[in-house]
């Protein structure tokens, strides 16, 4: 892999080296995705960037921007940081939930939540937990800071609306007034080791025995992690959880899925697991919520 | 085009010039000789690679040499520095959690890092730590056994 490595001392001097090398550059966080990816011959970068140890990009914390309240979660943030965070098993438990499935506890422990969330794949473990807490993406570039709603950040398979030049700082999660309970759940053959078959993320808020808020977001089963809206608009109507809002809601998110045939599963079999998971992790975010 | 890199392998101070795209496992195994971390897959997929960098059991193959600067190595030779065996690789044995050998390294590095940070694991908590891990000879059944010896807690069953 003939390549030369920059390890930028700040995000400055990262942004800095991007805007002019940016298209023939690849950053480098936790490396468990890009050594594999440089490996298999599908980069080859004229520049790896080392962005790994800027501290200013890591870390888990609550923030204030103006009158909103949220948890920051910085992009180079380890995903074992992640998974054993105490701030998000209190108020995030799905994203943690998704970190501790992902891999081993050795790839965890190099792997960024960026890093997962970036490499974009359709199964990404943290995409659906971190899509059904509202997280926006915060991306510096050479135009400046955006901030996006992160069901607009992935584009296909593998792809997302990152430029060349532009760097993911980290996630930005609302803090809810309402207690919320989040949860993932992952379906795959193995119990570690596998990717997601299907992945679901769902969080639920409930107050006084009446469902304030839903959302469902389903990975592995189509081009990009997606929200499953028309199963979030069942049980919004329907107002609460009963046994046959969730198996309205389930039905409905199972058709709302895209999968494909691919080595892992048919699907076929795919859309029936979304069906069982998507019931599955709603009862139990319903669960957590009212803990 | 190499490069000079410093990091502390099992207590020592070493410096080894690297090639940019050089991994740890090479570093450690072609230029410090340290053939005790194995490559079973270069994948990140076996853990047979597995040694503890900064405290926290990582995969050397996928670890850059270039981003392993400064940092605090520990291989499965660090644990029995002067040739007495250290507790975890005694009650490997004791436990008769060893048949090739070659997960071993890894597997014990492994338990190394989950023991120091928790030295009461559950059953549960134990196979999280080592899902990393596989063994294609003793069926886990011995290894398991082995870090339950280890924990303080003497789980049973």
């Amino acid at each position: 892999m003939p390549f030369e490595y920059v390890r930028p001392a700040t995000l400055a001097e990262a942004l800095e080296f991007l805007a002019e090398h940016g298209p023939e550059s690849r950053l480098l966080a936790g490396g468990t995705d890009l050594i594999l990816e440089m490996q298999a011959k599908k980069a080859s970068p004229r520049f790896v960037v080392d962005i790994g140890r800027l501290s200013e990009l890591r870390g888990v914390r609550h923030v204030q921007h103006g009158a909103q309240a949220f948890i920051e979660v910085g992009a180079l943030t380890t995903v074992r940081e992640v998974e054993t965070s105490p701030l998000l098993a209190e108020e995030g438990r799905g994203l943690a939930l998704a970190a501790a499935s992902l891999a081993s506890v050795q790839v965890r422990n190099r792997a960024t939540l960026g890093g997962n969330i970036c490499h974009a794949a359709p199964s990404a473990d943290t995409a659906p937990a971190l899509l059904v807490l509202d997280a926006l993406a915060e991306i510096a570039g050479p135009g400046g800071t955006t901030l996006v709603p992160l069901d607009q950040f992935f584009l296909g398979p593998g792809r997302t609306l990152l430029g060349p030049c532009d760097i993911l700082l980290g996630f930005r999660i609302p803090r809810p007034i309402a207690r919320r309970g989040s949860t993932y759940l992952k379906h795959s053959p193995r119990r570690a080791m596998d990717c997601a078959v299907v992945g679901v993320g769902a969080s639920i808020s409930i107050v006084n025995g009446k469902t304030l808020d839903v959302r469902l977001a389903l990975g592995a089963v189509a081009p990009t992690p997606m929200r499953a809206l028309r199963a979030e608009m069942v049980l919004r109507q329907a107002g609460e959880l009963s046994p046959g809002a969730l198996a309205e809601a389930a039905h409905e998110a199972a058709g709302e899925a895209k999968p494909i045939d691919d080595i892992r599963a048919s699907a076929w079999y795919r859309r029936r697991m979304v069906e069982v998971c998507a019931r599955r992790a709603l009862e139990r975010a319903a669960m957590e919520s009212a803990d | 085009m190499s490069d000079g890199i410093e990091l502390i392998v099992n207590g020592q101070a070493r410096a080894v010039t690297v090639d940019p795209g050089e991994l740890l496992v090479d570093v450690l195994r072609e230029r410090l000789g340290l053939r005790g971390t194995k490559k079973g897959c270069g994948t990140g997929d076996c853990g047979a690679c597995t040694v503890l960098m900064d405290g926290k059991a990582v995969n050397s193959c996928l670890v850059l040499a270039h981003a392993a600067q400064g940092s605090d190595i520990v291989t499965i030779e660090g644990l029995s520095p002067e040739g007495a065996l250290h507790p975890i690789q005694q009650a490997f044995i004791e436990q008769g959690a060893v048949q090739c050998g070659f997960c071993t390294p890894g597997m014990v590095l492994a338990t190394k890092a989950l023991l120091d940070e928790n030295a009461e694991p559950t059953e549960t908590e134990m196979r999280a730590a080592l899902a990393g891990n596989i063994c294609r000879c003793t069926g886990y059944g011995r290894i398991f056994a082995a870090v339950r010896a280890l924990s303080s807690r003497k789980v049973i069953g």
